[in-house]
C-alpha cells in the first residue's frame, strides 16, 4: 500500500530551560502510514509516541531527518495549511477541543476558517455529524453531553476539515466503558466504511487488536512492528517494554505453561473460548 | 469508618437545572476494607465521593466520618480532611509548589506538625508511591507524567489518613504505570491498614484490586458485593453501562456451553486455575 505519510531518520531533541540538558526523544525513526490502513501506535508513557504523532501534521518538526505527507516536507513552513488540512488530529481531553458553545458551530469552525462557501459547509457539517452518529444533539450545548459524546464531536470536528488521515492521541482515556465503546466503533466506522486511514495511540490493549497493524514505541524507537496477532503472540516481549496484552493472550499464554497447546495469537473473547473448548474436547 | 445515611444531592436545587446525583444512598465503608467504586459517567460516584470528606454538603441525609457527624458545628472540617483523604482526577494538575518536597509537605504543615515529622511524613509518603527520594528537591514540572501522578497522590498520603479516596488514579497511565500506582496503593491498604475507596473505569483493575464492589447506577447504589458476586451478573452491569473484564466473558461462554465453571471469575489467575481443574476433570471421566 501507499505511504500517506513518510518518515526517514525521524530525530527530535529538545533542551531542557532548567537544566540546560538536550533530551533526545526520537531516536531514528523509519517509518510510514499507508493509505486506508488503521495504525495503533503503543508505547509506555515517555517512549515518545505522542511526539512522533504530532510529527504527522507540522506540530512539531524534526530537529534531524524527515517527515512527509504526501510529497510534502513538514518543515516547510509554506505548506503548513495543507498538511494541517491532510492530517487531522484528536486530542485525550474533549473538553480542551471544543470551542463554540453550540455543538454545529463547533463543527463548522474549521470549515468556516477555510473560507469554504455556506452550501459546503452546511453540507460538511451534515456529514460530519451523521459520521459520528451526532445528528440528534446538532442545536445541543457540548458541555451538557458525556464525555463519550463531546469526543465524538470533536472527531467530527476534525472530520469537517475532510482530512485523509485522522490521528487520534489518547482519545478514550478519560472515557468510561460506554464513551470508549462508542469512540471505538465511530473509528471502525471512519476506517472500514468511510476509507479513512487512522492513526490511534492508545494505552488499551484491547483498542490495539482491533487494528490492522501495530507499531510499539519503546525509549524513542521503534521496537516491535506487525498485526496485532503478530504483535501480541510475543508475551514476553511486550511484557518486558512495560505494555500488557490482551486478557484474552494472557489467559493462553498461562494456559500453556500448564501443558495446553492453545495458539498465542489469541486476542478476542470469541478465539479463546473457541480454543479452549477444542483443547478440552481433546482431552 | 464512613456512614452515609440517606443522603441525597441535588445540583441547582429549585432551578430550572435541577439535578439529582446522589439519591438516598445509604452506605458504611469499615476499616481496613479496600472499596471499587464504579458506574458510568453521571452515574453519582464522583458527587458521593467529594460528600466522603465533607467537601460538599448533602442537599438532605447524613455523614459520619469516624462516629462524628460532618456539617455539625461541634465537628472540626479540618479534622475530617485529614482522616479522609481524596486524590481527584488528574492530581498533577494541582501540583504548585517550587519542588516535590514543598508540595508534599504542603498538607502536613497546615496540620502544624514540628518540622522533623514533616519530614518523617514526606518521606513515608514518597517512599510509599515509589518515588526515588532524589526527585524531592526536582521541580514537580520536571518529572514524567507518572511521577507527577505519584508526587500528587504522595501529597495526600503526607497527611496520613485513614481512608485514601481515588478517583481514576491510572486515567491516561501505560501499564506499567497503572500497575505499579495499583501495587502501592495495595501495598499501603494492607501495611498501613488504610482503608481505601478506588473508582475506575477499568473493570479489569477493579477486578485486581477491590475486596468488595460498589455499583452506582442513576445517583443510587444499585450492587454491592464481593467481585466474584458483581461480575457474576453481566447483563446487569452492561444495563448500567458498564462491562465486565475480558476474562470474566471468556469464561461467562465457557459456562454457557456447558461447563463447570464458578460464576464471576474476574482474574486471569483465577480462570487458569478453574479452566485446569476442567481439564483434570475431563481426563477423570474418560
Amino acid at each position: 500500500m501507499e505511504p500517506i505519510i513518510r518518515t526517514e531518520n525521524l530525530k527530535f531533541s529538545y533542551k531542557n530551560q532548567e537544566d540546560g540538558r538536550t533530551y533526545e526523544v526520537l531516536k531514528g525513526i523509519d517509518m510510514e502510514v499507508r493509505k486506508g490502513e488503521f495504525l495503533c501506535v503503543l508505547g509506555h508513557n515517555g517512549s515518545g509516541k505522542s511526539t512522533l504523532a504530532k510529527h504527522f501534521n507540522s506540530i512539531l518538526v524534526p530537529t534531524e531527518g524527515k517527515v512527509f505527507v504526501g510529497d510534502m516536507d513538514t518543515s516547510d513552513e509554506d505548506k503548513l495549511f495543507d498538511i494541517r488540512q491532510r492530517v487531522g488530529m484528536v486530542f485525550q481531553n474533549p473538553d480542551n477541543q471544543i470551542v463554540a458553545t453550540i455543538v454545529e458551530e463547533d463543527i463548522a469552525f474549521a470549515p468556516e476558517n477555510l473560507g469554504l462557501p455556506r452550501e459546503e459547509i452546511i453540507s460538511r457539517v451534515d456529514f460530519a455529524l451523521k459520521t459520528v452518529n451526532m445528528e440528534a444533539y446538532r442545536n445541543h450545548a457540548p458541555h451538557k453531553l458525556s464525555g463519550g459524546q463531546k469526543q465524538r464531536v470533536a472527531i467530527a470536528g476534525v472530520l469537517a476539515m475532510m482530512p485523509e488521515v485522522i490521528v487520534l492521541d489518547e482519545p478514550t482515556a478519560m472515557l468510561d466503558p460506554v464513551g470508549r465503546k462508542e469512540i471505538m466503533n465511530t473509528i471502525k466506522t471512519l476506517n472500514r466504511e468511510k476509507g479513512m486511514t487512522v492513526v490511534l495511540i492508545t494505552h488499551y490493549m484491547d483498542e490495539a487488536a482491533e487494528a490492522d497493524r501495530i507499531l510499539v514505541m519503546d525509549k524513542g524507537k521503534i521496537k516491535m512492528e506487525g498485526t496485532p496477532k503478530e504483535v501480541f503472540s510475543k508475551v514476553d516481549e511486550v511484557k518486558a517494554i512495560g505494555l500488557d496484552v490482551p486478557q484474552a493472550t494472557a489467559l493462553a499464554f498461562e494456559l500453556n505453561k500448564n501443558g495446553f497447546n492453545l495458539p498465542l495469537d489469541i486476542l478476542n473473547t470469541e478465539d479463546c473460548v473457541s480454543n479452549i473448548i477444542k483443547e478440552l474436547e481433546n482431552d | 469508618m464512613i456512614k452515609l445515611e440517606n443522603v441525597t444531592y441535588t445540583y441547582s436545587e429549585g432551578g430550572p437545572f435541577q439535578m439529582t446525583a446522589v439519591d438516598n444512598v445509604n452506605l458504611t465503608i469499615n476499616k481496613d476494607e479496600l472499596v471499587g467504586l464504579i458506574g458510568h459517567t453521571g452515574s453519582g460516584k464522583s458527587t458521593l465521593i467529594q460528600m466522603m470528606n465533607g467537601l460538599i454538603k448533602p442537599t438532605s441525609g447524613r455523614v459520619f466520618v469516624d462516629g462524628k457527624e460532618l456539617h455539625n458545628k461541634k465537628t472540626k472540617m479540618s479534622d475530617i480532611r485529614f482522616k479522609v483523604g481524596l486524590v481527584m482526577q488528574y492530581p498533577e494538575y494541582q501540583l504548585f509548589e517550587e519542588t516535590v518536597y514543598k508540595d508534599i509537605a504542603f498538607g502536613p504543615i497546615n496540620m502544624d506538625l514540628p518540622d522533623f515529622e514533616i519530614k518523617r511524613r514526606v518521606e513515608f509518603a514518597c517512599d510509599a508511591v515509589g518515588l526515588e527520594r532524589e526527585l524531592l528537591d526536582k521541580s514537580p514540572f520536571d518529572l514524567s507524567g507518572g511521577q507527577k501522578r505519584r508526587a500528587a497522590i504522595a501529597g495526600v498520603i503526607a497527611m496520613q489518613p485513614e481512608v485514601l479516596i481515588l478517583d481514576e488514579p491510572t486515567a491516561g497511565l501505560d501499564p506499567s504505570g497503572r500497575d505499579e500506582i495499583l501495587y502501592r496503593i495495595r501495598d499501603m491498604h494492607r501495611r498501613a491498614g488504610m482503608a481505601v475507596v478506588l473508582v475506575s473505569h477499568s473493570m479489569e483493575d477493579i477486578a485486581n484490586m477491590a475486596d468488595r464492589i460498589v455499583v452506582m447506577n442513576k445517583g443510587k447504589v444499585a450492587l454491592d458485593g464481593k467481585p466474584a458476586e458483581i461480575f457474576g451478573r453481566r447483563e446487569e452491569l452492561e444495563s448500567f453501562g458498564l462491562s465486565v473484564p475480558q476474562v470474566t466473558s471468556i469464561t461467562h461462554k465457557l459456562r454457557e456451553k456447558g461447563y463447570e465453571l464458578p460464576k464471576g471469575i474476574h482474574t486471569v489467575s483465577e480462570a487458569v486455575y478453574e479452566i485446569l481443574k476442567l481439564k483434570k476433570g475431563a481426563g477423570d471421566n474418560v
